[in-house]
């Protein structure tokens, strides 16, 4: 029992807290502290920051991320990120909750990852069976916008990046 | 990808890889939403941090999907490379119902080879998984205990991914249907054992990389394990010659 009584949620940390899903909940949680990291430092500096830290996909391949951000061809500045969020594999539903409650981590994730690759546009590709998280990303993406947390001149740096929300229609 | 330009959702060949030529011809990189979930986490506090958690090779948390025969099914994270199954099962999910015991399990959603229930001592992280003979994929464990078919089990599987192939090869849009097929006439006490050698010549044949994408190979290393491991379940559907089989 030792072993589970230490785990402690980093991903689900902001799950259960009031208005986790609005901005204002999420930045009272310290939440776009990583996208200001971000920020301070070159796209390579992040990529490299990635890799060192070992991160693996969680889709199912488990191919290291900083490997595969390191893969875009330079200077860039005509890619995308595709962010995958059309889970439908049998028995498995932890992206929802991610999405239903703490859409901002979503979009800080997607915004840091298109700094580093250089892509202007990052797309999330939701499945069109999620309504909710839907709605939440939706209302997400224009208090972010209106914060200059994504869009023109994040954070009154050279950096600009559109996130758009594409619904799945069942693929 | 193809779906995002508005195309029918078909995989795509590689190479070009995605960060060549993805999406509109583009450089793409393509992450998992709980990928991306990690990135701020790992900027904002370091990569020290992030290492502190989880194993050498597999290093932060994972979330798990819980379903099937346990008490407290749920998203439960974990810290890679701590628990075993068995913590996992029995201590956040509470047991399984009926304390009966757990016959078999998918480590990582359904297209993840099955474990048996005395393989429950696998630690939980990339590198021990795959030293199992299966894969952490996306994290669903789906717990089945000793009241389960799995002849049923791999007929309902069959059958979601035969729904789901999207028909551009031909080894996973056939393979599936016959899979559906002779695994029904298999439920049904209809099969002859041929029948359950088939399937294991399916599962073996959509897999080892012979499909298009991973559906494919997903739903034959899913079934091919089932077949392998648990021949018996298989077998005890063979129809008997007085069964009225003509």
């Amino acid at each position: 029992m030792s072993a589970v009584a230490t785990l402690k949620p980093v991903l689900y940390q902001n799950l259960g807290k009031p208005d986790s899903h609005t901005l204002q909940g999420y930045v009272a949680n310290g939440g776009y502290q990583g996208l200001k990291v971000a920020l301070e430092k070159s796209p390579d500096e992040v990529i490299k920051l990635v890799q060192d830290s070992g991160l693996r996909g969680r889709g199912g391949a488990g191919f290291p991320t900083g490997l595969k951000w390191s893969f875009m061809p330079k200077p860039g500045g005509n890619g995308f990120l595709c962010c995958n969020f059309d889970e439908s594999e049998p028995g498995t539903c932890n992206n929802r909750y991610l999405g239903e409650y703490d859409p901002h981590l979503m979009l800080e994730g997607c915004a840091i990852a298109c700094y580093a690759i250089r892509a202007p546009i990052g797309f999330i590709y939701i499945r069109g069976e999620y309504v909710p998280a839907y709605q939440r990303l939706a209302q997400a993406i224009i208090e972010a916008e209106a914060a200059h947390y994504i869009g023109q001149n994040v954070l009154g740096s050279n950096f600009s990046v559109q996130i758009i929300l594409h619904r799945g229609a069942g693929a | 990808m193809n779906s995002i330009e508005g195309l029918r959702g078909t995989p795509r060949l590689r190479p070009p890889f995605p960060a060549q030529a993805g999406v509109y011809g583009r450089p793409t990189t393509v992450n998992n939403a709980e990928t991306l979930c990690n990135v701020p986490h790992i900027l904002k506090n370091g990569v020290a941090w992030y290492r502190s958690m989880g194993t050498e090779k597999s290093p932060g948390t994972k979330i798990f999907s819980v379903s099937g025969h346990v008490n407290r099914p749920g998203n439960f994270e974990i810290e890679l490379g701590k628990l075993t199954f068995r913590e996992l099962i029995y201590d956040l999910c509470g047991g399984v119902p009926g304390h009966r015991q757990v016959k078999a399990f998918h480590p990582g959603g359904s297209s993840a080879p099955l474990l048996s229930g005395d393989q429950l001592d696998t630690k939980i992280d990339y590198e021990s998984i795959a030293a199992a003979g299966s894969m952490l994929g996306s994290g669903g464990l789906i717990v089945m205990d000793d009241t389960v078919d799995l002849t049923w089990a791999a007929l309902n599987l069959a059958k979601f991914y035969h729904h789901e192939s999207c028909g551009k090869c031909t080894p996973c849009r056939e393979g599936s249907g016959w899979m559906v097929d002779l695994l029904d006439h298999l439920h049904h006490q209809r099969g002859s054992a041929r029948d359950v050698e088939m399937v294991g010549q399916i599962a073996k044949n959509l897999m080892n990389g012979k499909c298009f994408c991973l559906l494919g190979d997903s739903l034959g290393m899913s079934v091919g394990s089932a077949v392998q491991k648990f021949p018996g379940d298989f077998s005890a559907h063979v129809a008997q010659p007085n069964m009225g089989r003509t």
